[in-house]
């Protein structure tokens, strides 16, 4: 009982026989060995692969419909549907038999579910990244990195910046921002087709994706920026870097070879916990009403158009194909696989902080 | 320490100015005029240039802006509803926050107890099989997104089992919508979210309270382990939570519009909803003012309470 964390213990002193190893190579190595992260990792690899490569993988359009064809049972729920027509009697099945053309079956204007979800997973993917790349880890680590660099006034300036941010109720002003922005800038955009003679700008829902992650970003650098810098104070403070400067090496020098790699594992977990975040927004924000529009195939759009009592009743008794539970298992993997990502990160990049406040607080505050 | 709570309520009004002048600037060069949304589409223009001079909106921008703040500041008036034709936003909002408080503090207070007794656990089961699947079942329940459960329980709980109604907002016990079956659903799927976080966190801190000193102390003066448990382990641990639950003290009054949406509660969330879509700018506005003050004084109050928990913090 009290001697508890020998087992922790063990594994941070093993000392790797041979050549040594670099930081890097030994935290891939406490990673590679956490089965859960690992499997998280190849899932949401997996879904980042397939969101990229929706256009070739799809077998259908997302946008055409067949009203001959509509709600067309899943051919892959085959096995499912026999176990549960042998154990309910009052089965029925769909009234259009299932065939390989449609593997998870049609929705109701006959359109290609498999292909939808595909194209939904694309949206994910494209609005996560974007709103990734552009605000919480531009603007965030930038940010966060001046403050802890320069200190003083700087510091003071940017921090309150970012309180003020924080005050505000973010996701409710996305959805303001969406609500009154987004009309301006589809007129801007159309007027711009008109002139330009440019197409496809507003047909292929970009400017949902421009309004949406912008919005997005605008109200996500704060928690990047803040963790960033705590990390870059802490480091500053270090002997290796008091050392340096001791041996003369130059601000520069100090920066890019001491400090930024010291901040780089924090970097990297925070990605993970962005995207997750972000994808999780996308969602709430799409369900709502607010993200993408269709025909731009949404996972939180699929969701919403298909949920309630009766119709997840019916999908899971088999008598109406998955168009609620199919968008809904995969949302549920994939957000489950990104919280065991940064559970399985946080422990392989900082082996202590597993059984440290102040790696998990990191972690509950996000 | 006096002197650093003086600076920060003195920062407070700075934030709310900036906060209320970028709402009252997007709302004002926002899309969709309220007199025309509130008229109609078939309208006199008379009547449309009447109303626009009675609620003063044919100001320029900075007057308006100026009005807006001295009515809410002196008279504690944050106008009239452009949706709710007649309805002051004080009177909308003043029972809805009473609900989204109620419901979330089921929520919160459930979530965290939960992740505070799990963590706990977790940490005094280290080594075991217990641990990991305790954390990894936490951080499950935590990673589900909130609107897909409500389908699942109200098909379990209200049409299976018929023990729960499946939406609405009644009150209950003493006329207490806190004592009604209305709010175990929703409270419930609420109290998901902090679990993981929570569970996390207190393990971590437990562990490292489990080998102090004093808690070998405890035991060796022969307290009975539940006792040294609970008295020694689990309220020295249990520090780290009060970061946690004093951010969340801001979204009690910000009101989960989730929950609210999918169970029919008549509270802020719902409200701000309703009025985001329906560009109702005084309701827009006194909601984003009322979540972002939560916000600051909540966390004012964590340094604040903090310095009590563990008196060798100093603010400076």
């Amino acid at each position: 009982m009290a001697t508890a964390g020998p087992s922790s213990l063990s594994g941070q002193l093993a000392v790797p026989a041979g050549t040594p190893k670099s930081p890097r190579a030994l935290a891939w190595e406490r990673f590679r060995r956490k089965k859960l992260a690992m499997a998280s990792l190849c899932i949401i690899v997996t879904f980042y692969v397939c969101g990229i490569l929706a256009a070739v993988l799809a077998p259908h359009s997302y946008r055409e419909q067949n009203l001959d064809n509509t709600e067309q049972a899943a051919w892959l729920s085959q096995p499912y549907c026999a176990v549960i027509s042998m154990v309910d009697s009052t089965y029925r099945p769909p009234k259009v038999a299932p065939s390989t053309d449609h593997l998870l079956g049609t929705d109701r204007a006959g359109r290609d579910l498999l292909s939808r979800i595909l194209f939904g997973m694309r949206t994910s993917v494209i609005v996560s990244l974007a709103s990734i790349l552009t605000g919480s880890v531009f603007l965030g680590v930038t940010l966060g990195a001046l403050s802890g660099f320069l200190g003083g006034k700087v510091d003071s300036v940017i921090m309150r910046v970012g309180e003020v941010f924080l005050a505000f109720p973010g996701l409710l002003l996305v959805i303001l921002i969406s609500a009154t922005v987004r009309d301006r800038v589809q007129t801007w955009a159309e007027n711009f087709e008109l002139t330009t003679g440019f197409k496809g700008l507003v047909e292929s829902g970009f400017i949902d994706y421009v309004v949406v992650f912008g919005a997005m970003s605008v109200f996500g650098w704060v928690g990047v920026a803040r963790v960033i810098r705590g990390q870059i104070l802490q480091v500053r403070e270090m002997d290796y870097i008091t050392a340096a400067i001791a041996l003369g090496g130059t601000t520069r020098r100090i920066i890019l070879t001491h400090v930024l790699p010291n901040t780089t594992n924090i970097i990297i977990y925070m990605l993970s916990i962005g995207l997750g975040a972000a994808i999780g927004s996308e969602l709430i924000l799409s369900w709502m009403g607010v993200g993408i529009k269709t025909p731009t195939p949404s996972l939180g759009v699929m969701i919403y158009e298909s949920q309630g009592q009766t119709a997840f009743l019916d999908q899971i008794s088999c008598r109406k194909p998955p168009l609620f539970l199919a968008p809904v298992l995969l949302v549920t993997l994939m957000t489950f696989a990104f919280a065991l990502l940064g559970d399985g990160l946080i422990d392989a990049l900082n082996p202590r902080s597993r059984d440290s406040v102040s790696g998990a607080k990191d972690a509950a505050l996000e | 320490m006096v002197a650093y709570i003086i600076r920060r309520l003195l920062w407070t009004p700075i934030v709310l100015i900036i906060v209320s002048f970028a709402t009252f600037t997007l709302g004002y060069y926002g899309p969709g005029d309220p007199i025309q949304v509130l008229m109609g589409q078939k309208n006199n223009p008379e009547v449309v240039e009447r109303l626009r001079k009675e609620r003063g909106l044919d100001k320029p921008f900075f007057e308006q802006y100026v009005n807006y703040v001295t009515g809410v500041v002196t008279r504690f008036d944050f106008g009239e509803s452009y949706k709710f034709t007649g309805q002051s936003v004080g009177d909308l909002i003043r029972p809805r926050i009473w609900n989204s408080v109620q419901l979330n503090l089921v929520g919160e207070v459930l979530g965290v107890t939960l992740g505070v007794v799990l963590g706990l656990l977790a940490a005094l089961k280290q080594g075991s099989r217990w641990d990991p699947s305790i954390i990894i079942s936490s951080l499950f329940f935590s990673s589900l997104p909130l609107f897909i459960l409500q389908p699942f329980l109200a098909v379990i709980f209200s049409r299976t089992l018929r023990l729960l109604p499946s939406s609405g907002w009644e009150p209950g016990l003493f006329g207490l919508q806190i004592l009604s079956p209305y709010i175990i659903m929703p409270g419930f799927i609420l109290a998901l979210g902090p679990i993981g976080a929570v569970a996390r966190l207190m393990r971590a801190s437990t562990l490292e309270v489990v080998n102090q000193d004093y808690v070998r102390t405890a035991r060796a003066k022969g307290l009975p382990e539940n006792a040294v448990r609970v008295w020694y382990i689990g309220r020295n641990s249990i520090l780290p939570i009060i970061t946690i639950l004093g951010l969340s003290l801001a979204s009690l009054v910000e009101g989960g519009f989730i929950m609210e949406t999918l169970f029919g509660i008549p509270g802020m969330g719902r409200l701000a909803l309703d009025s985001f879509f329906a560009r109702d700018y005084p309701v827009i506005m006194a909601i984003t003012l009322i979540i972002a003050t939560a916000y600051v004084l909540a966390n004012l109050a964590i340094d604040i309470v903090y310095t009590f928990v563990d008196p060798r913090i100093r603010l400076g």
